[in-house]
């Protein structure tokens, strides 16, 4: 992971995306909420990304919120995510895919990051795909950010440190 | 008095005080019982909140066919949660929706998690003690970190300590105790005692990270509101650098141990829950404005 000058997003204002949300832009970057426990899934292909960040590992809880809500689960957030990234860039072979988010509280009962990032990537495998980048785990709540005109994904901090994934 | 005291003593009378009508609302409902004339008269004297809480029962988000125009019918659809919430939001509110640079928390972030844990508050509340007040337990949610507000700006000012503490450990409580001899809690009681607040309000902020530690008559409530403003960090609603920086009360985690109702799955439905209503309550925000 490399510290560096972050997006100038005076230039290009992000789409923010909320928590359970998934969205897929060209050209436009995407920005996550404050991530907490929850864990931002991002496929990028320049001019293409798009991001899902997702709630909960398993829609069994509620398969009817899944279908509504998709990106809150990390099973049916990888599904429409990969759908919707086919539809526009159509070779998966090329796709940069990251995890960023995943923070933890120090009880096990508690560790919600580390079940949906296990599960988002037992979801990719059934794809053939697999995480390329991650910046997951800690007791921080990260933003992330990505440019699909340049693939660059960036992890935000509290208290304003930026780093390029 | 040295000069982190003066400073505090300082943030703390720079604040403006709640309304009357909101501490008289405040007071009511932590007593248990009201009546509702009283309460009306109280929301009529008070133009702000009289604006607010007409408005809100008129939004699109009610739905009502025909226009509202009086309080005393306004609070019935409104109910003595949402009246709650509406009374600390026109002074609280105003309050809170501040840019905490001492934590790295934007506009709007202690005001949603304080928001998100009050919902928390209400949804977990009646399995912690089936007795408890619901709508106290919801405004004790609302008004639980208020002393971040004053504690920002010392922060601010250590900032490299604060950068090396956390990497070295993994309780904000015990990183602010450290490096200042008094934490965001207790500031968050000062206050809440400065505003002549209910002595429930003064005992649950002050050990809403410690509620083992609460006097007894009100520990249940405290165990509440910090389990609920865990809830509200895991789900990605924090305040900054603090986030998921706190430990479990011995409290909470007998509980979670002994609880059928706190095991993983029961958790993520909890959270399931929590996200839906909090998205439901921003939109009719929204709606409303």
């Amino acid at each position: 992971m490399n510290i560096s000058t972050p997006l100038d997003l005076s230039v290009q204002k992000p789409q923010l995306v909320g928590m359970g949300d998934f969205q897929i832009s060209r050209n436009t970057p995407l920005k996550s909420v404050s991530l907490g426990g929850c864990v931002s899934l991002i496929f990028v292909a320049p001019p293409i990304a798009g991001m899902a960040n997702v709630v909960l590992p398993d829609s069994s809880l509620d398969r009817q919120k899944s279908t509504i809500i998709p990106g809150f689960f990390a099973d049916s957030a990888v599904a429409k995510l990969h759908e919707g990234m086919l539809a526009l860039a159509p070779e998966p072979q090329t796709w940069c895919i990251a995890l960023v988010g995943g923070g933890q509280l120090a009880h096990p009962r508690f560790r919600l990051g580390e079940k949906i990032a296990n599960a988002i990537i037992q979801q990719l495998k059934l794809f053939g795909l697999q995480p390329h980048k991650q910046d997951l785990g800690g007791n921080e709540s990260k933003i992330a950010v990505v440019s699909p005109s340049s693939g660059e994904i960036t992890v935000e901090r509290p208290g304003g440190l930026l780093q390029i994934l | 008095m040295n000069e982190q005291t003066a400073l505090i003593v300082k943030k703390i009378s720079d604040l403006p005080p709640l309304s009357a009508s909101t501490l008289a609302i405040i007071n009511m409902l932590s007593a248990d019982h009201f009546h509702m004339k009283e309460l009306v008269n109280l929301i009529q004297q008070d133009v702000s909140l009289s604006t607010l809480c007409l408005k809100t029962v008129n939004s699109a988000a009610f739905g009502l066919s025909k226009p509202v125009d009086t309080i005393q019918r306004a609070v019935t659809f409104l109910g003595s949660q949402k009246l709650t919430e509406l009374a600390l939001k026109t002074s609280v509110g105003k309050i809170v929706k501040v840019r905490l640079a001492g934590y790295g928390a934007m506009e709007m972030d202690l005001w949603e998690h304080s928001l998100k844990s009050a919902i928390a508050a209400r949804l977990i509340g009646p399995n912690i003690d089936p007795n408890l007040n619901a709508d106290l337990a919801y405004a004790l949610a609302l008004t639980h970190d208020i002393g971040k507000v004053v504690f920002s700006a010392l922060l601010e000012v250590k900032v490299r300590e604060l950068q090396k503490a956390q990497g070295q450990q993994t309780n904000f409580l015990a990183i602010e105790s450290d490096l200042f001899q008094c934490n965001h809690a207790e500031v968050g009681a000062m206050l809440a005692r400065e505003w002549n607040l209910p002595q429930v309000f003064i005992d649950v902020i002050a050990h809403h990270h410690t509620p083992s530690l609460c006097p007894a008559p009100h520990r249940s409530l405290a165990l509440v509101v910090h389990l609920a403003d865990l809830l509200a960090m895991l789900s990605g609603t924090g305040t900054g650098v603090d986030s998921l920086y706190y430990e479990l009360d011995p409290l909470a985690l007998d509980l979670i141990e002994r609880d059928a109702r706190w095991h993983e799955e029961e958790i993520w439905k909890l959270i399931l829950n929590l996200n839906y209503e909090f998205n439901l309550v921003l939109q009719n925000e929204a709606m409303a404005s």
